[in-house]
């Protein structure tokens, strides 16, 4: 067998220009060395059954018998502080801060690490105040998800150190209070030269790079350092200030900058949260703390073994490096957006790249308990799905929970992303592909552009376009991409979404943490995790985070429909609506015969299928939408997502309640532009059944044709 | 903040009921009966520890029957060497030995004919 884990990388960035570079990071588990080849991707969907893999290889950035080895990741957050402070005439040195400890582990978790001395919460869930060979342990394990006020002090005039917590609130049978008997203290460290460490343990420093060790589990706030015997800290960290930032100076010189490493949750509440404010804009010190996990990454830091600079001819779209050796052929995913210059082409195709890394890395399939009953058959996991379980380290997605059980708010993609990629996969990356393939099979120009793209340039990337094509499953949008297109949908432009569940979650970027995207689950919507009280708001940009639903941007008020059902078992079909032959929409329809359309396609069987959106001028679709099309059959396999009803009963699913279903919505907008909108993931992997012949792929033709036309849309009143 | 709980399906299936096993066998993909469903529904939501899955041999082609540990980063083993050379050949046989597993009880449907 053929593996396509034992050459594993990335490219940063994932995104790119042509004449920009990208640099290839490569690890590998066996071969030396390996060659690579870049290939643009026209569809990676590698099922026979399917509608055909496509590569086109280049004639650019390919290489042989390039040389590589393991690279390390240096999973877990943490915070470092270098240099450290350093304090002359050091009689007593007191450390105190607040945690929060979320998980017990059979590895020791260092909270606090100067030098050589430490706080840790040992293998039994016992607090200790380590000294050199020394340790304070107290007599009882902290119980998870409490605060507490923990102080270590060292007298080197009286020569001994003790420990001291105190439960902030107390509960039966558990200490309160606890303050060691002092112990005999050994030679302090110099503390300048050696950095100070939050949430894990200092391993070593290999070309200005830390690695750690003995990651933490939970919050800390508050750390403060007091000098002899003095009431007043000598130096302490806010961790309520800076929220949005990387890093935050101490409150004393504003010279010790605690950086933030692999993105521990900001936004986080602290001991003084009292549950009168839901966001740390309101009342930043209801704020101060920081939630560490042993399983953040932002960053593998891997070294650059190749650079690929597309030439200027180059076309955009979607690109993989692929890496062959000895037994292995492996895909690392890049984009070539078209975002410098002006193109010919009329047609800007969105890359939901910030979905893509939503879902990257998924292990839900592992780790959550309703998958198999969400998707209604027996789970089957390929080489990739294995390994990204044996190597926790290459992060999570937005879908995962944390180790201790809390959700994952930070993906990034500076890491080998293996379910985004040609391969068993499907959701999203190569369900996109389809609508790509269609695109060329039809011989229609276009461009490819990023989430990343949108969400930095706005509704300039779209401008130049007449048709802007939103993909299968956009689900994850920021302010500035929503603001975006509804711009260029007010503005003339011609919108079409070929898929379902789009535009359905907030999102924010930052430029603190390149490729990173924040996501809160909320407490509303479908969600594999539930956010923890008081957290939902985001703390790249303060904004509350969840469903843009909630926020009076249901999907509806942007393209007409939005997500109402699930249905992974069976896909069904749309039947053409009276509505549909008024004069507005027929050009939809035109030459097609029948009213059923896509009782095919290649997931489920039908157009109709995985995820879907309903039309509902209550959830703002536009006053003058049609619906020109409506689904048929879901039956019981079609059930509603939380937010579409208010008391639960037994009538949840297609066979009884009428919001199991999809719309296919069209509208026009200000400026002679307007909006298609399908409301079915299984749209766009329908276009391709029987080669692209078939009623799905000619009402795509249609609507597409119509949108390339300079002729204006009337305004319909 | 909510998590799951492990021990959520509490619905008991009956053992002699083969007539939603034979159900099951002649129309793997639904829609089923009430009873069918809830059969399927408690056998899809028990316990991730020891749950029965399928690992890709060759993609689209064979797979291979395991457990999954339960644990994050632990491994599925495999069960003795079972080998399915179609999901819907994997579907039936996993119903087969869930309804075993839960009732105690072997199914005495006849196979469906290849």
């Amino acid at each position: 067998m053929i593996s396509t884990t034992d050459i594993i990388g990335y490219c940063q960035p994932y995104e790119i220009a042509t004449q920009e570079t990208t640099e290839l990071k490569l690890s590998s588990n066996r071969p030396k060395t390996c060659s690579v080849k870049v290939m643009r991707v026209v569809c990676a969907d590698i099922n026979p059954n399917g509608p055909g893999e496509e590569f086109v290889e280049q004639s650019w950035g390919e290489i042989q018998n390039l040389a590589i080895d393991k690279q390390e990741i240096n999973a877990g957050s943490y915070a470092i502080v270098k240099p450290a402070p350093e304090f002359r005439s050091l009689d007593i040195i007191t450390i105190k801060m607040y945690i929060w400890p979320t998980k017990s582990s059979t590895n020791c978790q260092v909270i606090f690490n100067w030098g050589n001395i430490s706080f840790s919460i040992e293998t039994d869930g016992k607090l200790a105040f380590k000294f050199g060979s020394k340790a304070i342990i107290s007599p009882q394990p902290l119980l998870l998800r409490e605060w507490y006020e923990i102080e270590g002090v060292i007298n080197f005039k009286t020569n001994n150190f003790y420990l001291k917590n105190r439960m902030l609130n107390p509960v039966v049978g558990f200490l309160p209070k606890y303050k060691s008997i002092p112990e005999i203290t050994q030679t302090l460290l110099s503390t300048s030269e050696h950095p100070i460490i939050f949430g894990a343990k200092f391993k070593k420093s290999i070309h200005q790079r830390e690695f750690t060790s003995h990651h933490y589990n939970g919050k800390i706030e508050a750390p403060r350092i007091f000098i002899n015997k003095n009431t007043k800290p000598s130096v302490e960290w806010d961790f309520s200030k800076n929220i949005t930032k990387a890093s935050v100076l101490d409150k004393s010189y504003s010279k010790f900058k605690a950086t933030f490493i692999n993105a521990p949750m900001r936004g986080a509440t602290g001991y003084k949260w009292d549950g009168s404010v839901e966001s740390w804009r309101e009342k930043p010190s209801h704020y101060g703390a920081i939630h560490f996990h042993e399983d953040d990454i932002t960053d593998c830091e891997w070294q650059t073994l190749l650079k690929i600079t597309p030439p200027a001819q180059a076309r955009s779209g979607y690109y993989i490096a692929r890496i062959l050796a000895d037994g292995v052929q492996s895909d690392i995913p890049f984009f070539i957006t078209q975002r410098l210059k002006k193109s010919k082409n009329k047609i800007l195709f969105l890359a939901p790249t910030a979905t893509y890394k939503a879902y990257a890395n998924t292990h839900v399939k592992f780790d959550s308990h309703n998958t198999e009953n969400l998707f209604e058959a027996p789970i089957s996991f390929s080489e990739d799905e294995l390994y990204l379980n044996e190597h926790r380290e290459l992060g999570l997605s937005h879908y995962d929970t944390h180790s201790d059980n809390s959700g994952v708010v930070y993906v990034g993609d500076r890491r080998p992303m293996l379910n985004n990629r040609p391969g068993l996969y499907t959701f999203n990356y190569i369900d996109d592909t389809h609508i790509i393939k269609w695109l060329e099979k039809k011989n229609y120009g276009y461009e490819v552009a990023t989430d990343d793209d949108l969400n930095r340039l706005g509704h300039s990337l779209l401008d130049n376009y007449k048709v802007v094509i939103t993909a299968s499953h956009p689900e994850y949008y920021s302010t500035e991409m929503w603001d975006a297109l509804s711009h260029y949908q007010q503005n003339g432009g011609r919108h079409m979404y070929l898929g379902g569940n789009g535009f359905y979650w907030r999102i924010a970027y930052s430029d603190q943490y390149p490729g990173v995207i924040e996501h809160r689950r909320g407490v509303s919507g479908v969600r594999t995790w539930e956010g923890e009280p008081g957290e939902h708001h985001l703390s790249f940009t303060g904004e509350p985070g969840g469903l843009w639903r909630t926020f009076g941007r249901a999907p509806q008020s942007l393209v007409g429909n939005g997500f109402s059902s699930t249905m992974f078992v069976k896909s069904t079909y749309f039947r053409r609506s009276k509505d549909s032959y008024g004069k507005e929409t027929d050009f939809i329809f035109k030459n097609i015969d029948t009213d059923i359309i896509g009782d095919f396609g290649f997931r489920g069987g039908g157009c109709v299928g995985l995820e879907i959106d309903r039309w509902d001028r209550d959830l703002g679709s536009p006053h003058n939408s049609i619906v020109v099309a409506t689904s048929e059959n879901i039956g019981a396999g079609g059930l509603l997502t939380g937010e579409e009803f208010i008391t639960t009963t037994r009538a949840l699913d297609g066979d009884q309640n009428s919001r199991v279903r999809a719309d296919m919505v069209f509208f026009t907008t200000p400026g002679g532009g307007a909006v298609w909108s399908t409301g079915s993931i299984a749209w766009a992997t329908s276009l391709l059944w029987n080669s692209a012949n078939n009623t799905v792929s000619e009402v795509t033709q249609n609507v597409l044709n119509r949108f390339l036309e300079n002729k204006e849309f009337v305004q319909s009143e | 903040m909510l998590l799951y709980d492990p021990d959520s399906a509490i619905y008991n299936i009956d053992g002699t009921r083969m007539d939603l096993a034979k159900e099951y066998r002649d129309n793997l993909r639904g829609p089923f009966s009430l009873e069918l469903q809830r059969v399927l529904d408690k056998m899809r939501t028990t316990p991730l520890k020891g749950r029965l899955v399928l690992l890709v041999i060759e993609p689209f082609k064979i797979f291979r029957l395991a457990r999954l540990s339960g644990q994050r980063g632990v491994s599925p083993s495999t069960v003795h060497d079972v080998r399915y050379y179609s999901i819907a050949e994997a579907e039936w046989d996993i119903f087969k030995r869930r309804w075993l597993e839960l009732t105690g009880v072997s199914i005495s449907v006849s196979d469906p004919k290849q």
